[in-house]
């Protein structure tokens, strides 16, 4: 079997009924109420009809006059105006790093990050699909790869699945900043974007994008996904280093660069983290050897602790 | 320097393998894709400078311990010249002699008892490994500074402490020789060796000493070669003190000058100090090798210091023996109290008078049975109550507590002395319980009784004589003796005539006749005399310092007297020793030359100086002849000389496996280093 053939079947499998039944008995609530055609399960910071009452507003030209609160102009001599909530419908996109790093380990049958990252945005797509919400997903590396649009029937979930399998390209770069433009354009607004990428775009900007898509109302969760060799360089003898996306090889002792190395891969942590939470978009580090499952749930019960869900 | 396995050098090759695997794997690198690479070459750029460093560190590490393991496999060794022995495993036992002939002055640099301390030093640094050694002191007496032990090093400490104290005993390498051997006797090493560190003067007598076979014995002097003309030296040989009889409280000292290494002809001063102060000045002029002089001075009373000492002024080769402590008090005398019937006392003082002054001096005081309660017992050693009745409560009570302080009491029969109420008064101190006296017919004499030990209380009495036909009319009747009390006398049937006994810490001696003529002929037999003498100095406390002068290092034993509840010792530097309990203070730090003045407190804690018991210690005249004894050579024994030149090798190779082992952990650490971030390692 091929690499490719064995990364696509592995996608599809990476949608494990096990996981998926962990995840499904998580509500996905977004930081934001997103707004949709259907009324669903999620706030709206749209004010309209509904039974839910949330504020009085001083009248303005031009409001329906429907909803003038005559009881309170009957006490206060004003017009005010009642605002309700509205259920609404999210709209998911799902957007998965394809660039030639995101194949490490390149050892045959290996747990790719790729996989790792796709294994968890499929999930969350299942979630979406699952509580009556509209999910999608891109790939992208140097540039984003024709989306799939999002929808909210049954089906979705394997074509999601089906769009997320496909392998890294070999030697393709990374070009965070041009393929999250595309992403914030296509996205619409006030939906919920999931990125998985191990960010390995060290270019001045790379991470601008995200500012984008939360100012267009965006719930923007960044899954940072690396491998556990990438953390600590576990490596003791003199090694030739190769990189996955065209750099040049680097011969040198890791047992002697360990310390530094440490220090570079804490600060790059540090600096996404930065960036993602400055922008307005929750970062999470995925590691490849933590279950997909735990990384969500964590996310998950995090934003219910917040009052969102 | 030499190798002992050269061809191990080879291994020196190695140092080039460091060098060589690391180009050679350079080659053969391992390939690893990693994303993270553009990271790994930012830390590469950040840590060059401090990992090249390393690099280089690890590179001169791993290079270096190569060389010193292959040089260390190769057995390089240095040839050293040994300050003593022939480099072999040995048992050996240094005699250092700390006699006062080692504290003389060379005439500048140090004195022999330095210059020996020091060799004695240089020889314990020089044993190999695995050899034993003991340090022995070789002045009189000799001891054992340092016990036969494994590890030569422990001699230091010791001969620290013996530098500290400045030499003054005798010599004695003899028995010092003779302690050495009992040391190595049971050395498992079959090399054994006795090196002695002598000033080689005459009076060591060093060219006598041997050494049994299969063991050497090495001398090594640090005096004068022995044709060398002897230094001038002058001491004082002896003091003597002599009351003045024409002035009440002055004593005239007799001070004996000797000198050795030629005889000065100008006149010696010599002065007399009491307390640091001088009280009289003299001049001696020699004739031949000695000169006399005759210093006054106050004579101390009952309770005053006598200490004193005569010193020769100027400065000479051995200022050890210019000074000698000297006691100015009268001479010592048993003081006897006599007290009772008129004519008893009478013939015991006649024969207390006779006693020879080379027995001692008695110095007797009579008084009668009526004086006798307002008398101290305390400034006397014996009380010897003859023919007078028994004593009333009150004088029993002084009696009994005179006696249990340590006092001898000696009663005597005669008409005046009830025997029931003589036990009802003293019966707890009484030797045997008396009965009436009765008249009889007994065949004549008296005989030595029981079989007396030499520790005994009545023993100077067992070798009575002169009593065998002594005739008695009349007797008091002594029971059997009291568990431990003895009859020194017997009459000729068998009963006790002469009970003694112990009672506290005194003696109590019950006599069954009188010492006049009332009850028997006692007084007339030659045998009379002695008989009362012993009695008074058996029962009689010890209570006075050994006559003769102590040699510096003699323990002596002073006895306490009678009521004394502390004793203090000061010695000349102005040391003082205290001593609580017993019957007697047992001294042993008389190093120190000088007079050792006494003071012993009563019951009331109030200290007096106790004359009687002061003491001189002072070094054997022998000492202050400087004159070098016979010997092989002027400065060492021929084998001392050829065992000095005697040449070892001593190993350097763990030395360099210790650098081994030094060089391992540095690059240890430098790997460590180099693992650490540069954040961890900076702090």
């Amino acid at each position: 079997m091929s690499q490719d053939a064995g990364d696509r079947s592995a996608a599809r499998g990476a949608l494990d009924p096990e996981v998926a039944r962990r995840v499904s008995t998580l509500l996905l609530a977004a930081r934001r109420a997103a707004e949709g055609l259907a009324s669903g399960l999620h706030k709206s910071p749209h004010r309209g009809a509904s039974v839910v009452f949330v504020e009085h507003r001083e009248y303005r030209p031009g409001d329906d006059l429907r909803l003038l609160d005559w009881r309170a102009y009957a006490r206060t001599d004003r017009h005010m105006i009642k605002r309700f909530e509205q259920e609404t419908q999210l709209r998911g996109t799902l957007v998965l790093d394809r660039s030639g790093s995101m194949a490490y380990p390149t050892i045959p049958g290996a747990h790719t990050k790729a996989r790792h990252a796709a294994t968890l945005l499929a999930a969350l797509g299942y979630v979406l699909v699952r509580q009556g919400d509209l999910a999608g997903a891109a790939t992208f590396a140097d540039v984003l790869a024709p989306p799939l649009p999002a929808r909210g029937r049954p089906a979705q979930v394997e074509a999601i699945a089906t769009a997320l399998a496909e392998p890294p390209a070999e030697g393709a770069t990374t070009d965070l900043a041009g393929a999250l433009g595309s992403v914030a354009e296509r996205a619409g607004r006030r939906g919920f974007v999931a990125v998985a990428s191990d960010l390995l775009d060290l270019r001045e900007g790379a991470l601008a994008p995200l500012a984008q898509l939360v100012a267009r109302g965006h719930d923007v969760v960044v899954f940072h996904v690396l491998h556990p060799d990438e953390l600590s360089l576990p490596f003791d003898e003199p090694t030739r280093f190769e990189g996955l996306e065209g750099e040049a090889t680097l011969e040198t002792d890791p047992a002697a660069l360990r310390g530094a190395y440490t220090l570079e891969i804490r600060q790059f942590l540090e600096e996404c983290r930065a960036r993602c939470t400055a922008a307005g978009a929750r970062y999470v580090l995925a590691r490849t050897d933590v279950p997909p499952e735990r990384t969500l749930a964590e996310l998950l019960t995090a934003r219910g602790r917040r009052g969102w869900a | 320097m030499g190798l002992e396995a050269p061809w191990a050098l080879l291994g020196a090759l190695l140092a080039a393998a460091p060098v060589v695997a690391h180009l050679a794997r350079r080659h053969d690198l391992p390939r690893v894709a990693l994303p993270t690479i553009a990271l790994l070459r930012r830390a590469q750029v950040a840590s060059r400078r401090r990992t090249r460093l390393v690099d280089v560190l690890l590179l001169v590490a791993r290079v270096a311990m190569i060389l010193a393991l292959a040089l260390g496999l190769a057995g390089p060794y240095r040839e050293v010249k040994l300050a003593w022995g022939d480099g072999t495993r040995a048992s050996v036992a240094i005699i250092l002699d700390d006699s006062l002939s080692m504290a003389r002055d060379p005439g500048g640099g140090a004195t022999p008892f330095a210059r020996a301390l020091a060799r004695a030093r240089e020889v314990v640094r020089a044993l190999p490994a695995g050899s034993e050694a003991c340090l022995i002191a070789g002045g009189a007496a000799p001891r054992v500074i340092a016990p036969r032990s494994g590890d030569p090093a422990a001699l230091g400490p010791r001969l620290d402490a013996l530098a500290a104290a400045a030499p003054t005993r005798g010599t004695a390498l003899s028995a010092a020789v003779a302690l050495a051997l009992r040391e190595l006797a049971g050395s498992p090493l079959e090399a054994r060796r006795i090196l002695v560190l002598s000033d080689g003067a005459a009076h060591a007598r060093a060219e006598q000493l041997e050494a049994p076979p299969g063991m050497s014995l090495e001398i090594e002097r640090f005096g004068p070669a022995p044709d060398a003309r002897a230094p001038v030296n002058r001491s004082v040989a002896e003091t003597v003190v002599v009351p003045e009889a024409t002035a009440a409280g002055r004593a005239t000292v007799l001070v004996t000058l000797r000198a050795s290494g030629g005889a000065p002809t100008a006149p010696v001063a010599v002065r007399l100090e009491q307390r640091g102060r001088v009280v009289a000045r003299g001049e001696a002029r020699f004739q031949g090798d000695t000169a006399s002089v005759s210093l006054e001075g106050p004579l101390a009373g009952p309770q005053d210091d006598p200490t004193a000492r005569v010193v020769i002024e100027g400065r000479d080769a051995l200022a050890g023996d210019d000074a000698r402590g000297v006691l100015l008090r009268p001479p010592g005398a048993l003081r006897v109290l006599l007290a009772g019937d008129d004519d008893a006392t009478r013939a015991a003082a006649q024969a207390l008078a006779l006693v020879p002054e080379r027995e001692g001096a008695i110095a007797v005081r009579r008084v009668d049975a009526d004086t006798l309660p307002t008398v101290a017992l305390s400034a006397f050693d014996t009380v010897l109550l003859a023919g007078m009745p028994a004593p009333g409560a009150e004088l029993a009570a002084a009696l009994r507590r005179f006696v249990e302080r340590g006092g001898g009491l000696v009663l005597a029969a005669g008409d005046p002395l009830d025997a029931r109420a003589l036990d009802a008064a003293l019966g707890p101190v009484l030797p045997a319980r008396a009965s009436e006296a009765s008249g009889t017919a007994l065949p004549p004499g008296l005989r030595p009784g029981d079989s007396l030990p030499d520790t005994a209380p009545a023993a100077p009495l067992r070798d009575a004589t002169g009593l065998a036909d002594v005739r008695v009319t009349r007797r008091l009747l002594l029971e059997t003796p009291r568990r431990d009390a003895v009859a020194a006398l017997r009459f000729a049937d068998g009963a006790p005539a002469l009970v003694v006994g112990t009672a506290g810490s005194g003696r109590v001696a019950l006599l069954a006749v009188p010492l006049d003529e009332s009850w028997s002929d006692l007084p007339l037999h030659p045998g009379f005399l002695p008989l009362v003498a012993r009695l008074a100095r058996g029962v009689g406390p010890v209570t006075r310092a050994p006559a003769q002068v102590v040699s510096p290092g003699d323990p002596i034993t002073l006895p306490l007297p009678p009521g004394a509840t502390r004793l203090v010792v000061t010695d000349p530097s102005g040391e003082r020793e205290t001593f609580r309990e017993g019957r007697a203070a047992p001294l042993r730090s008389t190093t120190l030359p000088g007079a050792y003045r006494v003071e012993v407190a009563d019951e009331g804690g109030v200290l007096r100086d106790a004359p009687r018991l002061a003491f001189v210690v002072a070094s054997p005249a022998d000492e202050s002849d400087l004159r070098p004894g016979p010997g092989a050579t002027g400065g060492m024994p021929r084998d001392t000389r050829k065992a000095a030149s005697a040449r070892t090798r001593r190993p350097l190779a763990p030395w360099l496996f210790l650098l081994v082992g030094l060089l391992a952990l540095a690059e240890g650490a430098l790997r460590f280093r180099g693992a650490r971030p540069p954040a961890q390692a900076a702090a």
